[in-house]
């Protein structure tokens, strides 16, 4: 029985740019890997070596890809009434669950890839140091609409401690 | 909001000489004078350093005179040339520390080379402790620690001050943060307080709040108590190591590394049992109608004041070895208190505890009935010895109108209650194994970090109930 919260909100995808990030990402560290890796064991063993990790290499990019879907298709957030749900992962599943009337304080952030790829970042702080509840490379425009949203939730509905 | 600055001082300040460190002159009167601290502060707060030098001094001069010589002059003038450089930097450090009130701020500067600043408006006060290490108790001073209600380093303190003027501005300190919350209506975002315990209290009336008459007394910890729950692990180490020398003696064995092993153990095991005895001897819980009052310590005694709206998470904690005595420990977040480092003191609300006080506790605190709540506690169902094979007897979840509690541990037992109006956020949470088994743990965020409420191992259907009845019942009391 997977972690399924369907039925209870209408779920919403991270940008779809996310995939092109992290694919980029993984499959730069894979090629860097890979190559310090090919020419240590080319000097050190001999051009076997070399051949396997590059096949490895090879092997572990479209594996990544496939990874990299699974995990985008995992990331999604949902608004409803009184509470933002986020849940993430593929193999540890989580569902994260923030009363808006909860939240101290919204925070968006955008790097300067970031910003290349028009998206962003937004994260949720409660009182609570545990509250584990940021959304990842959002677009940008419903990366703002949202922590505008979400401010003026909070304090309609502020609560305290 | 308490905030840091270092800044220096303008100049005209320095002509504007503190004109009132007499126990008589009430802050509000003379607002924006600095008023200074005891003239002993920096002797008192360099102790550690002044033991140290007199410790080196007189061992020199023990040692010369062991060798039968007559002690040279070079001990002494490093004594009198250390004790005139502590002198100066005393004085100096003297008028250039202080506190005043200013625009319904308590500003307090400290630090001669590094200057900083602190503000706390007065009306996010949630407390004054007092604080008295052994030092300072032979001198009659005592610390005064300001908790305010925020996050990040929440606390200031006033080293040292005398006895009838700590008290003075303590009392004017909590009356004035009344009036300023009256005025204002800064606490607001608090919850409501509870009929029949008006929140905005008058100011406590003065005097050390180790001889404050109101404050109830409802629960002592009886030193035997204490004694007996820090040695018991001794005692059943010890038992196990004369058996196992015994054995091993039996068989031939050498068993000297043995020994100094178990002695050296035993020793630092026994230095840590005699500071908890220490710091919570002759423990002593208080109650009036803002909280809790505590009182505790053997050479340094400390007054430490709970605010009951601030109680965010309880923790009912059972050592395996205290089943043997039925006893148990309490301890508690509270919001925006961070106790400076001894934070593993601050949140223990009891120590050690029997079972008709603990429950008589949670009654104060959530109003719940413990022995009812424990009776009503669903086990984790049977798949889940799967996920925990050990511990999974252990488990048992309730959720009240109010409360959550969690009970979890194999051996060291823990009951964790929060209430519902409390929490922060929920995290479902599943790994691949537990989704063989249809099972999930449900983590309910608090605020503080003593207690980590969670459910674990649950099927996925309870999980859901979870989440929804805590967040129908989360919604906001307050318009």
């Amino acid at each position: 029985m997977e972690l399924d919260f369907e039925e209870f909100a209408e779920w919403r995808n991270v940008a779809p740019q996310a995939r092109v990030l992290w694919r980029a990402g993984g499959i730069a560290a894979i090629v860097g890997v890979a190559a310090i890796g090919a020419v240590a064991g080319g000097l050190i063993i001999g051009p076997a070596a070399a051949l396997a990790v590059a096949v490895a290499a090879v092997l572990c990019i479209p594996l990544w890809w496939v990874l990299v879907g699974r995990r985008w298709r995992a990331w999604g957030y949902a608004e409803r009434d009184d509470d933002l749900l986020i849940r993430r992962g593929v193999l540890f599943q989580q569902v994260a669950i923030v009363p808006y009337g909860r939240m101290q304080f919204v925070e968006m952030r955008q790097g300067p890839l970031d910003r290349w790829l028009a998206v962003a970042t937004v994260q949720l702080h409660t009182a609570a140091a545990a509250t584990d509840a940021s959304i990842p490379l959002l677009p940008s425009t419903d990366a703002q609409h949202l922590r505008d949203r979400l401010a003026a939730l909070g304090e309609a509905r502020a609560a305290g401690l | 909001m308490p905030s840091i600055s270092v800044i220096a001082s303008p100049p005209s300040e320095r002509l504007v000489p503190p004109d009132s460190d007499r126990p008589g002159d009430a802050l509000a009167d003379t607002e924006g004078a600095w008023h200074r601290l005891h003239p002993f502060s920096p002797v008192m707060r360099a102790g550690r350093l002044l033991l140290l030098g007199i410790v080196l001094v007189a061992d020199d001069v023990i040692g010369e005179l062991a060798r039968g010589r007559v002690p040279s002059g070079g001990a002494a003038i490093v004594a009198v040339l250390g004790s005139l450089g502590v002198g100066v930097f005393a004085r100096i450090a003297w008028t250039r520390e202080g506190f005043r009130l200013v625009r319904d701020e308590l500003e307090i500067r400290a630090g001669i080379v590094f200057r900083s600043r602190r503000t706390v408006p007065v009306a996010r006060i949630e407390s004054v402790d007092v604080h008295q290490p052994l030092l300072a108790r032979f001198v009659g001073l005592v610390e005064l620690r300001v908790e305010a209600a925020s996050s990040g380093r929440s606390e200031v303190s006033l080293k040292y001050l005398d006895e009838d003027r700590a008290s003075a501005v303590r009392s004017e300190l909590l009356a004035l943060r009344n009036r300023s919350r009256e005025t204002t209506g800064i606490n607001r975002g608090s919850l409501p307080p509870a009929p029949g315990h008006p929140g905005d209290a008058p100011g406590d009336p003065p005097g050390i709040p180790a001889t404050q008459p109101e404050a109830e007394v409802v629960a002592r910890v009886a030193n035997a108590d204490l004694i007996t729950t820090a040695g018991l692990p001794f005692a059943v180490g010890a038992v196990i190591a004369v058996v196992g020398a015994a054995f091993a003696t039996a068989l031939g064995a050498p068993i000297g590394g043995f020994v100094v092993v178990v002695v050296f153990s035993g020793l630092s095991g026994a230095a840590a049992a005699a500071q908890s005895v220490n710091v919570m001897w002759d423990f002593q819980l208080g109650l009036d109608r803002d909280g809790f009052v505590v009182h505790r310590g053997l050479l340094s005694r400390h007054h430490q004041r709970i605010v009951m709206g601030r109680i965010q998470a309880i923790r009912v904690e059972q050592p395996l070895l205290w089943r043997l005595v039925d006893r148990s420990r309490i301890r508690i977040d509270i919001a925006g208190y961070r106790g400076s480092q001894d934070s593993q003191q601050t949140t223990t609300l009891m120590p050690v505890a029997p079972p008709a006080v603990v429950a008589a506790l949670i009654a104060r605190i959530t109003a719940e009935d413990l022995t009812a709540l424990e009776r009503s506690l669903a086990p984790a169902p049977r798949q889940a010895r799967w996920c925990r094979p050990l511990g999974h007897r252990a488990l048992g979840v309730v959720i009240t109108r109010r409360t959550v509690v969690s009970r979890w541990g194999l051996l060291r037992r823990r009951l964790d209650l929060a209430p519902i109006a409390k929490q922060q956020s929920l995290r479902v949470r599943q790994g691949p194994w537990q989704r063989r088994f249809g099972l999930a743990t449900v983590h309910l965020d608090t605020p503080g970090t003593t207690v980590a409420l969670e459910v674990a191992h649950r099927p996925l259907a309870d999980a859901i109930v979870i989440v929804e009845r805590s967040r129908r019942l989360d919604r906001p009391t307050v318009p």
